[in-house]
């Protein structure tokens, strides 16, 4: 059997395990190390992943993932959240749909100093949806659809866990990637407010003016997110003017949360154990899916099925642009029936491969995978943002139909989003270039 | 001792070892913001701090796949378990747990034996010359204990329910 036919026995094996309902961690490990012995023999294969678990996890580029997460997590029992929700909702609230639009900006200020998609839409689903639906009326379509999408924020606006991922896997600078994702962040924030302000402008009653603010109030809100800029500046501005590595970012903004919980007095001993806890818990899921992937990887190269599928691209002789684009529609497809990190650990080793050969910014192509991760996990009828909100929402006899119907345009304002990048590589590169 | 007294035992373990946890990440803080400040503030970065990060990486990571085991916290795609019959479920969740146990006892081994290689020849990091062969046998134990607590999760059923507290389960 020819070491490409057992690479794609490996992935056929390795989705088997998946849709079992197995650990995605000991589904990449076990099918590598399965596929691995079939090409190399059990020695070979050991020999070789004896190697991965000590360089993968004693590695300077993995700490930027431990760290960011426990700057989250200081971030979210300091109540930086709420304070962000305030402020966007002193400005926004007035205009049609402004609420919706609040949320969409709070969630956007959070994803600055939070990585987790699911996080930041369970945590905006808490603290906006008492004041959507029980005091401005809104459409629970409009009002659940607008949660999922704030939380698609998560990942894309620095710092996104998902980047680390892509880094470790691609092997590209992290503090490139952030860098890169800090416009279409912005961008994709701005193209929700429109999609809102259009919708309700079309039909009032899905969202409703809030109360008017006067600009006492609004200056007041502020100062309360002024803390959350100075970290999303601290860390953006010192990777790109390369004053700092995305780690000791990552460390300077942990400790300046870590200094603002306690001006908020909210630093307490039960407080401490949960956020190092959850960072430990977090890390702990997250290296063992990273030294699974590691080790799948490796037997994806091993088995040359990269390159032969790389070689026959070539051979068909299409520009770089229609293969991206292919790409992006293969993972719109997988997107609707895969969880998002599943799909994007499962393609990544075939399709770097592919990227290298057509010489494309990997850069580029990490924000559009990571984009497209986003757009996984609202994209019905299998999407992460839809179940957790979808869970929170449940007592409310929301039915989980309605948020499909809901989160609808928002797949439509983030398809644009993506032809937009596809189109003008200059939104993500333009900083990194700068770099 | 059944298995279910041993995993209570292994998740007791692993709770009364989180400090190691919590020390190894607030290190990996502080470490990496001494140096920060100490370039710029003082002209004086700390001597060898990215070796000391990836020596408590080693530490870190071992001790947070552990914890994340025994608490069951490592994730899958359940969109078909789900609707599987209870028996059918069981199943699948022991021979998952019993392959993973199996795939992580070799790795651990392997890893085990390349750290007893570091120490035997002597193998040191490069600035601050401290011997790497104890944190890879460190890392090495954990994976073990890591495959040893997939083998007895492998006789424990399946969690039947998820928690309906979504930022429970989030862990946020």
């Amino acid at each position: 059997m020819s070491p490409e036919l057992i690479g794609a026995l490996g992935i056929a094996l390795m989705l088997v395990f998946m849709f079992l309902g197995i650990p995605i961690a000991i589904c990449m490990a076990s099918a590598g190390f399965i596929g691995l012995t079939a090409i190399s023999g059990f020695h070979g294969a050991m020999n070789m992943v004896g190697i991965i678990p000590y360089s993968t996890i004693a590695a300077y580029l993995l700490t930027v993932l431990p760290v960011y997460l426990l700057m989250g997590e200081f971030a979210d029992v300091s109540g930086l959240m709420k304070d962000s929700y305030r402020a966007a909702n002193s400005w926004l609230g007035g205009l049609p749909g402004g609420l919706a639009m609040a949320s969409i900006v709070g969630a956007a200020l959070f994803s600055a100093v939070s990585g987790s998609s699911m996080a930041c839409a369970a945590i905006m689903t808490r603290i906006s949806l008492p004041s959507l639906l029980d005091e401005y009326k809104y459409s629970p379509r409009l009002a659940t659809g607008a949660l999922c999408a704030g939380g698609s924020l998560g990942n894309l606006i620095p710092p996104g866990i998902a980047f680390v991922f892509y880094a470790l896997m691609s092997e590209t600078s992290i503090g490139a990637l952030y860098v890169a994702a800090a416009i279409p962040g912005i961008v994709l924030t701005l193209m929700y407010l429109v999609q809102i302000y259009v919708q309700c402008r079309l039909n009032p009653a899905l969202g409703p003016r809030g109360r008017r603010t006067t600009w006492k109030e609004k200056l007041f809100a502020t100062k309360d997110v002024i803390a959350l800029t100075i970290v999303f500046g601290l860390i953006i501005g010192g990777i790109w003017a390369g004053i700092f590595t995305a780690t000791e970012a990552g460390a300077i903004g942990t400790l300046f949360t870590l200094v603002f919980t306690i001006f908020k007095r909210q630093f307490n001993k039960r407080h401490l154990v949960q956020v190092l806890k959850n960072t430990i818990g977090i890390s702990g899921m997250a290296f063992a899916i990273i030294l699974g992937a590691e080790i799948f990887s490796r037997f994806i190269a091993v088995s040359r099925l990269a390159v032969g599928l790389a070689s026959w691209v070539l051979s068909l002789n299409v520009s770089p642009i229609t293969v991206i684009i292919c790409i992006m529609i293969v993972y719109f497809i997988l997107g609707t029936a895969m969880d998002a990190m599943t799909m994007i650990l499962l393609t990544l080793p075939i399709f770097l491969g592919i990227m290298n050969a057509l010489h494309i910014d990997l850069i580029w192509f990490g924000v559009l995978v990571i984009i497209q991760i986003e757009l996984a996990n609202i994209t019905p009828p299998v999407g992460m943002n839809l179940f957790v909100v979808g869970a929170m929402v449940k007592d409310r006899n929301i039915p989980i139909s309605a948020i499909f119907i809901g989160v609808l345009p928002f797949c439509f304002t983030m398809l644009l989003f993506n032809a937009l990048m596809v189109a003008f590589p200059q939104l993500s590169l333009v900083l990194t270039r700068s770099m | 001792m059944n298995s279910k007294r041993l995993h209570a035992v292994f998740k007791y373990l692993a709770e009364a070892v989180n400090w190691v946890g919590y020390i190894s990440i607030s290190a990996i803080v502080l470490v990496t913001a001494i140096d920060v400040i100490g370039r710029y503030c003082f002209n004086k970065p700390l001597l060898g701090s990215l070796e000391l990060l990836e020596l408590l990486m080693a530490v870190f990571g071992g001790f947070a796949i552990l914890h994340t085991t025994a608490r069951r916290g490592h994730i899958n795609v359940d969109l078909l378990f789900a609707i599987f019959p209870r028996r059918l479920q069981i199943a699948v969740h022991a021979f998952g747990s019993m392959m993973g146990s199996a795939i992580f006892a070799i790795i651990a081994y392997r890893v085990f034996t390349l750290g007893r290689q570091s120490l035997l020849t002597r193998y040191y990091t490069t600035i601050l010359f401290i011997p790497t062969g104890p944190f890879e046998i460190v890392l090495a134990c954990m994976l073990g204990l890591f495959s040893l607590v997939l083998f007895v999760q492998a006789f424990l059923p399946p969690s039947a329910k998820k928690s309906e507290n979504v930022e429970e389960e989030l862990s946020i």
